[in-house]
């Protein structure tokens, strides 16, 4: 259970929490049959308020809950075949808005209606090793998403791509009754082989479904961020995803491992946004919601060094991430939001001494693609900033980069008597971000704070954001016992 | 066993939340200009105005060029009666000026066409003039300061929406006479409520609504001062608009009054706002064009703040 709280007064402020309880039952059938049953509970919450007093307030709470059961089995039919199967029942209540606002001492009631979903799935799978060269592992998922009554689901019409859609009927629905139902096969391939002691080959397929979507278009998420269920207008978002690698060990104690492996994926129905979607406590939610396609490439170096008193490792991804909406960007490919070129990390850790350590830490991330304008213009004295290619991710904000040294000095391991003692402790002295590097996460375009005057032009202005634009020294101590 | 671990993790996570903010120099990329157009007019008896402009580059702080060989003209479509608007100096501006037929601009609940010829190319748009509720009173409140606010007194407007769906109102405030017109003072409402999606209607505009004409503005030393002090006045116009301009007014918001600092991770990234005027594809001409035509219903009232004449708090 946890929750946290970020209240300014009693009537002001948000808090959010999440409570799980989780039953297991695992059984053996005889000497081949293993069984592993799952119950999951989890209800998370979220509530915002403000007000001045009872006449004039605000309440809004959120919830989403789930129960799960899940039963698995494990078959082991050979020393070289083991049969995994079993299924997955989960239930969502989505309680998007609870919510009442009061004004003048009248209050109102502007809830949405819950949602209820049902999520059902087979399985069985099985890995097989043909001999010391190749192996496999297979399987196949059948999943269903039906999206249940109560409630009412609405028939929404495309006037212009990328806009806001338009209303066209409503239907109601009773309790239990099937208002959208979706039935998808995911089947899942890797195969392996194992070339040599220190060799191997990865080779791998698999099919994703997803049927709750989480619903943000800030650059960030953040707790207040809205939940829904696959519906008659959000379809499950799918993706198939191929990878293929290369495995190898160097040195007579695998002094050094090696891997480099690509990866293709291409998803369906990725949720977009309509510009200006009004996504909080709106019953027409998916009226401003679009749906896209999206592709993602990448390839992944690692190399890690295990012994000796300087080891490490240094990862790089070379990669990318696009999506293609109607409407969107002239309906041309553009970058996702996360969309990231070069991710390179270096980790190093040199042994000084039995008690010290020093350590350094160095990330590199390309810049995530943005908007920018290209012209302005002003309605009623506004100063309104204009993207005149109507293009979406056209400038990439600055690399973030990051150097991070420290050094650790680990605890006796001795009392003064010579007895071991039972605790353990160390020391960390730190330096997070080295050479004060100001990283940028947003741009943002505005015009000036002051009151503009009605004659004369209006200032605009591109803000940077940078989050710790300067070198933080740490110290902390640790201790086990 | 962590606990101290996690303590220090805490610790450092706070610091993350440290942000800074500094004004750079971007290079934008270039475009051809767009036309723009500025018709928000309304049925107070004054000369209505409509501008004609062209858009520049963004970081270029001039006023926009005007358009000046444009004719421009409003038809009432209910009654035939059209509405010229003649062209007055260099800057794109065109003025109608009530006269003998007219005394103010419009009928409530009636329909206007917009027509603006701009060389080969003829521009379009609809509008429809909302009714207003009246204002029913302004009030002011005393508070008492706490760490962030000094002892304050604020004011509030109250008018009731009329019942049934789809009332739009875009609430202008004066202080001593000055315009509120910070992107952060732009105060609408959606039938008495904050959005359409929500279901308010037929209410007292709700509080953070009614409390949207105060300016919260900050002294040399970054401290905020009282919204209003004993012997200021505050006049406020609620202006009836169409979904259209609602829409327009809630993306200006989004697009112009940003948060900054830590809150821009949670804004919504830069996106054109919607326009309601587009080019008669019978004409030949550029189909980039932005800005809203708006057709308003005005309600005013003005008030004093008389501090020995404060109401007693409805608690």
């Amino acid at each position: 259970m946890a929750g946290i709280n970020f209240l300014f007064d009693k009537n002001q402020g948000f808090t959010w929490g999440n409570k799980t309880a989780t039953i297991r039952w695992n059984h053996l059938f005889g000497d081949r049959l293993f069984s592993n049953f799952t119950t999951f509970f989890s209800d998370y919450d979220y509530s915002l308020a403000f007000g001045e007093n009872s006449r004039d307030r605000f309440e809004w709470k959120s919830r989403i809950r789930t129960v799960n059961f899940k039963p698995e089995f494990t078959y082991f039919i050979n020393a070289s075949n083991e049969l995994i199967f079993g299924g997955d029942i989960i239930y969502y209540t989505f309680n998007p808005a609870n919510a009442i606002g009061v004004s003048d001492g009248e209050s109102v009631d502007i809830s949405l209606d819950k949602k209820y979903g049902l999520e059902s799935a087979i399985f069985i799978g099985n890995d097989t090793k043909f001999n010391d060269m190749f192996s496999a592992e297979y399987g196949l998922r059948v999943s269903n998403f039906q999206y249940m009554g109560p409630g009412t689901i609405f028939e929404w019409e495309t006037v212009t791509p990328g806009k806001q859609k338009q209303y066209v009927s409503e239907t109601k629905f009773e309790d239990f009754e099937s208002m959208a139902s979706y039935t998808n096969f995911e089947p899942r391939l890797a195969i392996k082989v194992q070339t040599g002691e220190k060799t191997s080959f990865k080779a791998s397929y698999n099919r994703m479904t997803q049927y709750v979507h989480l619903i943000s278009n800030t650059t960030a998420s953040n707790p207040l961020d809205v939940w829904t269920p696959s519906t008659n207008n959000i379809k499950p978002q799918l993706g198939d995803q191929y990878a293929i690698g290369l495995f190898k060990n160097f040195g007579p104690n695998n002094d050094y491992e090696f891997s480099v492996e690509a990866y293709y994926r291409d998803t369906q129905n990725q949720i977009e946004y309509i510009d200006g979607a009004n996504l909080l406590i709106n019953q027409y939610l998916e009226a401003d919601l679009l749906s896209g396609i999206g592709k993602a490439q990448g390839l992944e170096f690692y190399l890690k060094k295990n012994t000796g008193k300087l080891n490490g490792w240094i990862s790089y991804t070379l990669g990318s991430s696009e999506l293609k909406v109607d409407g969107i960007n002239n309906t041309e490919w553009y970058p996702a939001r996360y969309d990231q070129r070069h991710n390179l990390k270096v980790v190093g850790y040199y042994e000084l001494s039995q008690r010290w350590t020093l350590s350094a830490n160095f990330t590199y991330l390309s810049g995530t693609p943005t908007t920018f304008p290209t012209d302005r213009y002003t309605q009623q004295n506004y100063l309104i900033p204009y993207n005149a290619f109507e293009s979406r991710g056209n400038v990439r904000i600055p690399s973030f980069h990051r150097l991070d040294i420290s050094a650790t000095l680990n605890g006796r391991k001795y009392k003064r008597n010579g007895e071991l003692r039972k605790n353990t402790d160390y020391w960390v002295f730190g330096f997070y971000n080295v050479y004060a590097r100001r990283n940028p996460f947003s741009i943002y375009f505005s015009q000036g704070t002051d009151r503009p005057a009605l004659d004369m032009p209006i200032d605009s202005y591109a803000t940077q954001v940078s989050i710790v634009g300067t070198i933080i020294p740490a110290v902390s101590y640790n201790f086990n016992f | 066993m962590k606990a101290l671990s996690k303590y220090v993790l805490a610790i450092s996570s706070i610091f993350a939340l440290w942000s800074c903010e500094d004004n750079i120099d971007v290079e934008l990329p270039q475009a051809e200009a767009v036309v723009v157009i500025d018709a928000w007019i309304n049925d107070k008896p004054e000369p209505q105005t409509i501008k004609v402009m062209k858009s520049i580059s963004y970081f270029e702080n001039t006023f926009l060029p005007g358009l000046n060989n444009a004719t421009i003209t409003v038809e009432d479509l209910d009654d035939g009666y059209v509405y010229a608007f003649e062209k007055s100096g260099e800057d794109g501006t065109y003025i109608w000026e009530p006269d003998a037929n007219k005394s103010k601009f419009g009928t409530i609940q009636h329909s206007y066409k917009l027509t603006v010829d701009l060389g080969t190319a003829r521009y379009e748009s609809f509008a429809t003039m909302n009714r207003v509720p009246p204002i029913d009173s302004i009030t002011f409140r005393f508070e008492k300061g706490n760490s962030f606010f000094p002892d304050s007194y604020f004011a509030g407007v109250y008018a009731t929406d009329p019942l049934g769906p789809g009332d739009a109102y875009w609430i202008k405030a004066w202080k001593n006479g000055e315009y509120l017109n910070k992107p952060s003072e732009i105060n609408i409402s959606y039938d008495a409520g904050g959005s359409p999606g929500a279901l308010v209607d037929g209410l007292v505009l709700i509080q953070p609504i009614r409390d949207g004409i105060n300016p919260f503005d900050q002294d040399e030393n970054d401290e905020f001062l009282s919204p209003y002090a004993p012997g200021d006045s505050v006049f406020v116009e609620i202006h009836s608009i169409n979904f259209d301009a609602y829409t327009f007014l809630n993306e200006v918001i989004v697009q112009t009054d940003r948060p900054g600092g830590f809150g821009e991770l949670f804004a919504q990234p830069l996106a054109n706002v919607s326009s309601n005027i587009s080019l008669d594809e019978d004409t030949p001409g550029s189909a980039k064009v932005v800005g809203m035509f708006s057709v308003s219903a005005v309600s005013a009232m003005g008030q004093s703040l008389d501090p020995d004449n404060l109401p007693v708090a409805k608690e």
